[in-house]
């Protein structure tokens, strides 16, 4: 990794943060995209989490039990259950290593 | 003249007092993503220095391009000897979700002056987004800045530690730290759940996200979210017909 290239990609992530906050930009949304817009958060979020919950590297799981696809479920029922956010995350990453524990 | 005066400071003291109270709200909601963050950075830190960067660069890595998934793919292209202008291409592809959220927060940081919004795109990770997004009347540069500093220190300050750890635990990933980050965004998507169309949009991207992986495709993360914006906004178009009255 050379300085030269550190800082191209760190200029990359910055125009993609930036990019659309430029009030210059202009940009007349289409209804279809403000609609589409109001789903982005836990769609994007979930295509965050999806690759990391049911792949090993490039390899799927070995589902259904694994504990990384578990303790997903049991942080959705959590999840249900109580808004308490650090509570849940202490108890699932409980399960997790609990479960990890258990199944190797 | 005193009228305008009182009211001139009338508006000024409280709104100083507003900014504070927003930015520390911000610390507050983001402090779970920070301390779930915690693996992720030593990962970044350690990964950075077994790629073969110097100090310098590792924490450069961090504080520089901050962004977590980008930096541990590019440095494992690194370890692999892929060219510069393949690593440039996926990093770009990799984190293009950030056009997204920053259409999302446009109309309120588009407002802004310069440094203030320069500040809140460099600021804008995967965490802030989730954490902003929830926020439609607090979305103001204080709020916004509180969040985004609190994460962006607590990712330097866990990447220093990886870096420094990096010697010393020879194998980190055994550790299965990276789970961390994805139970805190599974506790932010549910209750964002809401109505079936989300929940729709939810199950399309997950699919859509694996498939996307399974292929290899770097650009998975946005495509599959595209996709599932989309099938949720079908899904509201169709159940609005029979729903009269449902939400805009």
């Amino acid at each position: 990794m050379t300085w030269t290239l550190l800082l191209t990609l760190a200029g990359i992530v910055l125009i993609n943060r930036y990019f659309f906050l430029e009030p210059k930009i202009a940009l007349k949304l289409p209804r279809v995209i403000g609609n589409m817009l109001q789903y982005s958060a836990p769609c994007l979020l979930t295509a965050i989490c999806a690759p990391i919950v049911f792949f090993n590297g490039d390899q799927l799981r070995a589902l259904p039990l694994d504990a990384y696809f578990l303790t997903a479920m049991i942080c959705v029922v959590l999840a249900l259950i109580s808004k308490k956010i650090l509570v849940n995350l202490a108890l699932s990453l409980l399960c997790f290593y609990g479960l990890f524990y258990l199944l190797n | 003249m005193s009228d305008q005066f009182e009211s001139y400071t009338a508006d000024i003291e409280p709104k100083s007092m507003q900014n504070k109270k927003a930015f520390f709200q911000g610390v507050v909601d983001i402090l779970p993503l920070s301390i779930a963050v915690l693996p992720w950075g030593i990962l970044a830190g350690s990964m950075a220095i077994n790629a073969g960067l110097s100090f310098a660069q590792a924490f450069s890595m961090s504080a520089v391009v901050f962004a977590g998934a980008a930096q541990l793919v590019s440095l494992g292209l690194v370890m692999s000897h892929a060219s510069a202008l393949t690593i440039m291409i996926t990093v770009f592809f990799l984190t293009s979700q950030h056009l997204i959220y920053a259409l999302n927060f446009r109309q309120d940081v588009s407002r802004f002056p310069f440094k203030q919004r320069i500040l809140i795109g460099f600021l804008l990770t995967d965490e802030l987004f989730a954490v902003g997004i929830g926020k439609d009347k607090q979305r103001n540069f204080a709020y916004l800045f509180g969040a985004g500093l609190c994460f962006y220190l607590a990712w330097c300050l866990f990447s220093v530690l990886g870096i420094v750890l990096a010697k010393s635990i020879p194998n980190l990933e055994s550790l299965h730290l990276d789970f961390s980050i994805v139970a805190v965004f599974i506790l932010i998507i549910v209750p964002m759940v809401k109505s079936s169309a989300t929940l729709v949009g939810v199950i399309f991207t997950l699919v859509s996200a694996c498939i996307f992986k399974y292929f290899q495709f770097e650009a998975g993360i946005v495509l599959s979210g595209i996709l599932g914006m989309f099938s949720a906004m079908c899904t509201a178009k169709i159940v609005g017909v029979t729903n009269i009255g449902a939400p805009k």
